[in-house]
């Protein structure tokens, strides 16, 4: 249903209606903030970022694979966006223990997270420590638990997003998790 | 999904954005389109003035071609001897062929075409701008 939104406004804007691309990027505007935010953990740097991966959207819509979901290839323009962000900023760290295919055999050889204590959920302080790591999260890390947790995407698309194989999502995505459950405990 | 990371992320509280984010979105774009637009001009300006001055080139030459070829003067024949042309029409054609300036024909069409392209280009440019982008 929101594919079939997305493309129809696509077709109008193309069709000279103004308000279509006007009506897009309405839509998009505050998951992309809220998604570049994470990243930026600046609301300054985030609305920049934010123009930024519109005016890409902009520029690159005409080169967008109509049979590809729309929603996966704006959060994929803004994870580029984001990344080429922080890369300037030269605060991009990937995890040393990760190889070139994104495999942790360190993190690998752990079992799946266990359920988060309930301690956690009662801390005064939840909204503030959760931002906080999440700030501390490796980007690769912190992108996927946002798509999945915060803007409902699938691994599936997920994987569309980033271009990267399903398996190494899921896997990527479990490690995410004992890191984070980590730093929470921390 | 997991239920407890889910409930987890509902506690994570997104800032809020400036409330004029989505006027600076679209002011930024308008910015962007107007300079895409500014350097399509400035090409196709260039091209409507070199193709321009190839017109009036070709045009010259073409004129003077028709001049020395003696085209006119068998075409003048049409208001002259006009009887004597339709008895002799066929032959009267190919001699006319003949003196057309073929070459100087092709090249002032040629030069006209893109003029009138470029022009109609730069003209739909112009109404971008001035139109939409105001």
């Amino acid at each position: 249903m929101t594919d079939n939104e997305d493309q129809n406004l696509i077709t109008r804007y193309f069709q000279g209606e103004e308000k279509a691309l006007e009506n897009l990027i309405q839509k998009y505007l505050r998951p992309i903030f809220n998604f570049v935010y994470r990243f930026t953990n600046n609301t300054q740097d985030a609305e920049d970022l934010t123009q930024e991966v519109f005016v890409r959207v902009w520029q690159n819509l005409k080169r967008l694979d109509r049979q590809r979901s729309f929603k996966t290839w704006l959060f994929s323009v803004a994870k580029n966006a984001a990344i080429d962000f922080l890369r300037k900023k030269k605060v991009l760290y990937f995890s040393e223990f990760e190889d070139k295919k994104g495999n942790n055999p360190i993190i690998d050889s752990l079992a799946d997270p266990s359920p988060l204590p309930q301690e956690i959920f009662e801390r005064q302080s939840i909204a503030a420590d959760l931002n906080r790591v999440i700030g501390k999260l490796p980007p690769q890390y912190r992108l996927i638990l946002l798509l999945h947790y915060n803007d409902h995407f699938t691994f599936q698309e997920i994987a569309e997003t980033t271009g990267e194989p399903l398996n190494t999502i899921k896997s990527r995505h479990r490690r995410a998790l004992i890191f984070l459950k980590e730093l929470l405990q921390e | 999904m997991r239920e407890d990371y889910e409930k987890l992320f509902s506690f994570l509280s997104p800032p809020e954005p400036s409330p004029d984010l989505l006027e600076k979105v679209l002011g930024r774009l308008k910015e962007k389109r107007r300079a895409a637009i500014l350097k399509k001009i400035f090409w196709h300006s260039l091209g409507v003035t070199v193709s321009g001055i190839a017109l009036i080139v070709t045009f010259q030459m073409a004129k003077a071609d028709f001049a020395n070829s003696g085209f006119w003067q068998f075409f003048s024949l049409i208001f002259t001897d006009s009887k004597i042309l339709v008895s002799y029409w066929q032959n009267y054609i190919l001699s006319l062929l003949e003196t057309l300036p073929a070459i100087n024909l092709i090249l002032l069409l040629g030069s006209a075409s893109f003029f009138l392209i470029l022009l109609k280009y730069w003209i739909k440019d112009l109404k971008i701008i001035f139109i939409h982008l105001n």
